[in-house]
């Protein structure tokens, strides 16, 4: 039976290697077909935001807008935190797709019947 | 508020056309149909273009709705040219049902309550005991102080919350299906939340 799987990334282009390894890990938990979100907080809100991950790309790696459009492609799902959302005057209509603006209880519904969450 | 004299045939028939304008349409807030009644309020009021149904309006100035509803009527009663499109709206009334003032009228015996909006091809509208404006407020913080002001209801009873925070539409049925408690209609920025029976 598939279980669930958080791939929770707090950064960006501060730190676009974090970005990128949270986005390949969350691909592989999708091709393993657990349900699995990748839940988007303080910095990494702002890859919510379409053209955003365009001009992110790490040494060995696909791009991440590449590896984000293929993840929302295999079944997966992003949250983006509302508050860092809001902190950072983000723009709703600018929303990739998959990515939907949440706040915790969301996450909380998600974690909450067990499930594993990495960090990045 | 300026009020057209009957004296001024003009200026009670510019009242008439803005109560037209109004009636029937969605209120801004819930997309409830506003009843004549309602109308006339909003006229008084000088809402213009941001019209709302009588437990929106309530919700927003933070009023019980019995007083608002009273007091609209006191109000309209002592004034010739707002009684006078107040009692053509009764005229036109048709669903008591529909209309806050022609329930209380009909001498409907429910326990004086917000009547909240319900999608159209939902059941009778649900009702309210209690009601919070959160704003913006969003995230733990919304559902934090939801909890704290549920509590204080009976078991059974029901919250009407506005609340804008982006993430409320995905938040509040979350944290209802997590605590049990019932989601009764989900009209962003509109909610009715009901506590759960037993703690």
């Amino acid at each position: 039976m598939a279980g669930r799987f958080c791939v929770s990334l707090t950064a960006a282009k501060n730190d676009p290697d974090k970005a990128t390894v949270a986005f390949v890990v969350a691909n592989a938990a999708v091709a393993s077909d657990q349900e699995t979100l990748v839940f988007l907080s303080t910095e990494a809100v702002r890859l919510s935001q379409a053209g955003y991950a365009d001009d992110i790309r790490e040494e060995g790696f696909a791009p991440l807008r590449e590896l984000m459009e293929n993840f929302v492609k295999a079944g997966g799902k992003m949250f983006v935190c509302s508050p860092c959302f809001k902190k950072r005057g983000l723009s709703e209509g600018k929303l990739v797709a998959g990515a939907t603006v949440v706040g915790g209880a969301k996450l909380v519904e998600f974690l909450a019947g067990g499930a594993p969450c990495i960090s990045y | 508020m300026s009020e057209p004299e009957l004296s001024d045939p003009a200026r009670l028939e510019a009242l008439r056309r803005s109560v037209a304008a109004l009636e029937g349409g969605p209120c801004v807030a819930c997309g409830r149909a506003l009843c004549g009644h309602e109308a006339v309020t909003c006229v008084v009021m000088g809402l213009g273009t941001a019209q709302r149904c009588l437990s929106c309006l309530a919700i927003g100035l933070g009023r019980p709705v019995e007083e608002l509803r009273a007091g609209v009527h006191e109000h309209v009663s002592h004034r010739e040219c707002f009684g006078r499109v107040w009692r053509e709206a009764d005229g036109r009334e048709r669903d008591v049902a529909h209309c806050p003032w022609a329930a209380v009228q009909a001498g409907r015996s429910e326990a004086p309550r917000v009547l909240a909006a319900a999608a159209a091809d939902d059941d009778a509208p649900a009702a309210a005991d209690a009601s919070w404006d959160a704003g913006d407020t969003g995230c733990g913080e919304l559902v934090l102080e939801l909890r704290r002001r549920l509590a204080r209801l009976a078991p059974g009873q029901v919250l009407a919350v506005t609340a804008t925070d982006l993430g409320a539409p995905q938040d509040l049925p979350a944290w209802c299906g997590l605590t049990g408690n019932t989601l009764v209609t989900n009209r962003h920025p509109n909610y009715l939340i009901r506590r759960k029976k037993e703690r």
